[in-house]
């Protein structure tokens, strides 16, 4: 999106005082106490959603392929001699690309190749619905995938929120807009902040009865958001002012972003997903620069989006949270092989995605993409793997949790790829008869059973930030079902991981304490 | 309207039923084109345009001077909505610039020539609206009209003027991939001549048949399986379009699909089996027969009974825009001084901030879809309220009950006081504070507050106490001696807290 260019310009001739707010960067706290406090933090997944429809041909570039890739798209294709190459592979990054292709090198990367979805739709906004919310082509959901990931977690809320054992907003977008992603199906569950320094005491609002009229529902939404800004606004206020430097980002909408996800990260926030957003990948026109195709629009945006990276990571390291942050990007499809005459390109379908992180298993994850070989037939990129897959993997490896779980996420089964090099809970599987803990929710005692293979194991209880909060057991079973006793009176209300990790075997199990039992 | 004052609401409040939606109707005279204001901010001279002159089709010398120049068509939109006269004209302007979007990353010429074209039509007929749209220089831009000729086709303006200009995304709107694609055929060859607008001439779209495609367009069973006959010759492009608009005019679902969008705007944002019955599809029919004539159909659904049904009111959450500019009219403010020109300028470059920092830049949309609580389900109008946004237009109305809008002028700071005592001077009974708590939530708030608020208001404009008759002397004394400064301070500083408080209430949200 360009539309950011006129705010961006009037920056100085109108910032007001009091209004506008600012970073603190003068809070004293000593990095290694606020790297102590990272610890203790969740895992997080950052995504970054690339608005517009970003070029996957020209950002990844096939090189087996070049000769049908430059007759295809002669106008915006990029000369071969400008690529970097990756080691070993057929394949080459835009010349923007250089700080992703170190990320490569370092095996910290992921690209998947050619993602989408079967019966590709073409608009910008049904598309991005689509993959915001999970859903087939002809399936129209008001939810996003992360609201539901949120909504299965965190079932009641916003009733009850924010409270003892969750302070912390659940997600997190910068910016001032809703998306569809943090969407549950019955609330929003995301905060959005422009600036975590920049929060205001309301006057407290009338929370008493409202009409049971449409107006009465809209003012109940307002008086709820109005309430929930005051309390999330203190956490995330302090989790803010807890950092004091970060290494310098460049001067771009997404590095301001990411560096205020670093910030919060690192102040402690136990928010486990954040939203990002850099626009204007709808290249139609002039995507290239006429005389130089390894310059123009896309170029800057990739640019942007690979300093920006370069910085969050950056960053991620000198605060000592880079293994907990694990990065994504996405956009709402691809673009046609064949360029128009506008020196840009049209909607299309497939595009690779990227996955980063210290905790990645870095490489390429598909076959390269097929040109056709003439210019009268296919224009479009077949997917490979469905976007949901990818969803899949993150849940299952980085979040820890069960296939079961995930499918009734991603409301359906989409085989997962192990793009998590050192996955949450290696082998979960909730599903596998092998254990279960019973009763799911929690009552004050509960039943874990595993089948023992006669060689050492322990079970141990992890809350949902991966925190080992008690060991229940460690020895030698005999071969065969084993029955371990778990009193659960005084667990605190919310979500635990069950652990049975033996020498061949490593068995997890998720399970809720609810305020109701 | 976008905000109305205590005097415009008394007015309708004396008229007939009829008589009121014949004002809100009226289509008010042409607006003065933004003129050269910039000059301060620009640290120069325009060498196209003096200064206080109207800049719009003289020469663009440079991009700094066409960049002053849109912040002057920005602050352009700002006047002519904190200027209207009593009628849902401008809100018209809005609905249609939030429908048919372009942003303003253009030539500023261009960005008013476009906004210009929407708001002569505001009123006026939907189908002539679109075939101006169709070959507006500023749309051609936009979605790459200007760049699709038949070799390679660039089917971005096919795919809205379906998608969102006329057909929608509803259940019913069955075009398809192809349909597209032969849109953009028929659409291809035309330009914009940038030499000719550089010098000031009248910005018109240029047309080149070589870059025409001339085949035959055949389209879908949605549209009859139609087939647009390909066209040589120079009028062979617009000969087409006109078929490519018949059509799709021809074609229910458009008539359907603005009577949906008129509904979401003025009443609710849901549709129900029942509005579409009994609301949509009348309202569709009307629209037809009266050949895409737009009054007709808001006079239609201004005076229906579902327009009136009690259950609507105060079911609309307030864009930034009827929050803030609203506000600003209903109080009245103005400019410190409306002769100082660059005093002007840089107030309504502020509010552009303020509007901003809601999620609503007046003049450019986030996207072609417009602003997404306009149609983002399940919250839709909801959205405008994020713990962001809710705590940035507290502070923005705890600004103007305190100290009144900041504005930074040039470097300079202004303030733009808000005066209370002068909007009291325009009640009925001032003195009475029932009276007062009455007249301020008619033109303030969406919703009656309940008695445990009003108890609140009473106390907070009491400072405490609980006599009411405090106040009926506190304004009295003021009223019998208005030049006694210890008397106007009193009122004052009790209208401030209460108006404070009045507008943190989610209520003044709601419209």
């Amino acid at each position: 999106m360009k539309r950011r260019s006129f705010i961006k310009h009037l920056g100085h001739a109108v910032a007001v005082p009091g209004v506008v707010g600012s970073f603190g960067f003068t809070s004293p706290l000593s990095v290694a106490r606020m790297i102590e406090s990272a610890r203790e933090t969740n895992r997080v997944l950052v995504m970054i959603f690339l608005s517009g429809g970003n070029d996957g041909l020209n950002t990844i570039v096939p090189l087996d392929e070049y000769s049908r890739y430059d007759l295809h798209r002669p106008n915006v294709a990029l000369p071969e001699s400008s690529l970097l190459n990756l080691p070993n592979r057929s394949l080459a990054f835009h010349p923007s690309l250089s700080f992703l292709r170190s990320l490569y090198d370092e095996k910290r990367l992921a690209i998947v190749q050619s993602v989408g979805y079967p019966n590709q739709n073409f608009s910008h906004f049904r598309s991005t619905d689509i993959w915001m919310s999970a859903s087939d082509s002809n399936e129209f959901l008001t939810s996003g995938w992360t609201g539901r990931l949120l909504n299965h977690e965190f079932p009641d809320y916003p009733e009850g929120y924010p409270n003892d054992d969750f302070e912390d907003p659940l997600a997190i977008e910068i910016g001032n807009g809703g998306s569809l992603l943090f969407q549950g199906p019955t609330a929003a569950m995301s905060m959005t902040i422009s600036n975590p320094n920049d929060f205001y005491r309301l006057i407290s609002n009338n929370t008493g009865e409202v009409p049971d009229t449409l107006a009465g529902d809209k003012l109940k939404h307002i008086r709820l958001i109005a309430q929930q800004s005051q309390q999330y606004g203190e956490v995330v206020k302090k989790a803010s002012e807890r950092v004091g430097q970060q290494v310098e980002y460049p001067q771009s909408y997404l590095a301001n972003q990411l560096k205020i996800v670093s910030r919060l990260i690192a102040g402690g926030l136990r928010t486990p997903v954040y939203l990002v957003r850099i626009g204007g990948f709808d290249t139609h026109a002039d995507q290239v620069d006429r005389s130089d195709p390894t310059r123009g629009w896309h170029a800057n945006l990739l640019n942007d989006l690979d300093s920006s990276i370069n910085a969050f990571m950056s960053d991620l390291e000198y605060l000592g949270i880079d293994d907990k942050v694990l990065g994504m990007t996405f956009s709402e499809f691809g673009r046609r092989i064949i360029a128009n005459a506008s020196f840009g390109t049209d909607h299309g379908s497939a595009a690779p995605m990227f996955v980063f992180g210290n905790k990645v298993n870095g490489g390429v994850y598909g076959e390269d993409p097929v040109l056709p070989s003439n210019r009268s037939s296919q224009n479009n990129l077949p997917a490979q793997y469905d976007f949901r897959s990818v969803y899949g993997s993150v849940l299952e490896q980085w979040f820890a949790m069960g296939k079961s779980d995930v499918n009734s996420i991603l409301l359906g089964d989409f085989p997962s790829l192990p793009i998590v090099e050192d996955p949450a809970f290696i082998g979960i599987n909730s599903d596998v008869v092998e254990m279960s803990v019973f009763p799911n929710p929690l009552k004050n005692q509960a039943n874990i059973v595993f089948i023992s293979d006669g060689e050492p194991v322990e079970v141990s209880i992890f809350d949902r930030q991966g925190r080992k909060i008690q060991q229940l057991y460690q020895g030698t079973p005999v071969s065969g079902k084993k029955m371990i006793e778990w009193n659960t009176s005084t667990l605190p209300i919310g979500v635990y991981i069950v652990l049975v990790k033996g020498q061949n075997m490593t068995f997890s199990r998720q399970v809720i304490k609810r305020k109701d039992f | 309207m976008v905000g109305y004052t205590r005097e415009e609401l008394r007015q309708v409040s004396s008229m007939t039923l009829a008589t009121s939606i014949d004002t809100m109707l009226t289509v008010p005279g042409p607006v003065t084109p933004p003129v050269n204001d910039y000059e301060a901010y620009l640290r120069r001279a325009d060498p196209g345009c003096a200064a206080g002159n109207p800049w719009v089709f003289t020469q663009i010398s440079d991009g700094d001077i066409d960049f002053a120049r849109r912040l002057s068509y920005i602050g352009w939109l700002y006047d002519n909505m904190m200027n209207h006269e009593l009628s849902v004209h401008e809100k018209m302007v809005l609905f249609w610039h939030n429908l048919l979007v372009t942003d303003s990353e253009d030539l500023s010429i261009l960005n008013y020539q476009y906004m210009d074209m929407l708001r002569s039509h505001a009123l006026g007929n939907y189908k002539d609206i679109i075939i101006n749209l169709t070959l507006n220089p500023r749309m051609l831009n936009y979605l790459n009209g200007s760049r699709n000729v038949a070799q390679q086709p660039d089917e971005n303006y096919a795919r809205e003027l379906q998608e969102l200009f006329c057909i929608g995304k509803w259940q019913d709107s069955q075009y398809t991939e192809n349909d597209v694609r032969e849109a953009a055929r028929v659409l291809t060859g035309w330009y914009n001549d940038f030499e000719e607008i550089y010098q000031g001439n009248v910005p018109e779209p240029k047309y080149w048949e070589g870059n025409h495609d001339t085949g035959n367009k055949q389209f879908s069973s949605f549209y009859g399986n139609r087939v647009i006959q390909g066209r040589v010759g120079q009028n062979g492009g617009y000969t087409e379009i006109m078929e490519l608009i018949d059509m799709i005019f021809e074609n229910p679902v458009t008539a359907k699909h603005l009577c949906r969008k008129l509904w979401q705007y003025f009443v609710h944002t849901e549709i129900t089996a029942d509005v579409e019955l009994n609301v949509i599809e009348p309202l569709a029919e009307l629209l037809i027969q009266e050949n895409f004539e737009v009054e007709p159909v808001l006079r239609t659904l201004l005076s229906s009974e579902a327009f009136f049904d009690q259950s609507f009111r105060g079911a609309l959450v307030k864009s930034p825009a009827e929050f803030l500019i609203g506000t600003w009219k209903t109080l009245e403010l103005n400019y410190d001084d409306p002769n100082d020109l660059t005093q002007k300028f840089y107030t309504r470059l502020t509010l552009n901030y303020y509007l901003d920092r809601m999620g609503m830049e007046l003049g450019s949309p986030p996207s072609v879809a417009g602003w997404a609580p306009y149609y983002q389900e399940p919250l839709r109008d909801k959205a405008w309220i994020t713990t962001d946004t809710v705590t940035f237009r507290a502070q923005v109305s705890d600004m103007i009950s305190s100290n009144g809008i900041y504005i930074n002028n040039n470097g300079d700071v202004l303030w733009l006081i808000t005066d209370f005592v002068k909007l009291l001077e325009s009640f009925d009974e001032p003195d009475n504070i029932d009276s007062l708590i009455r007249e301020s939530t008619l033109l303030f708030l969406g919703l009656e507050l309940s008695d445990e608020q009003k108890e609140d208001l009473k106390s907070v404009l009491l400072s405490g106490q609980s006599d009411e008759y405090y106040w009926w002397d506190a304004w009295n004394s003021y009223k019998n001696f208005p030049e006694n400064e210890m008397y106007r301070t009193t009122v004052e500083n009790r209208l401030r807290p209460f108006f404070r408080v009045l507008f943190q209430y989610s209520e003044f949200n709601l419209m």
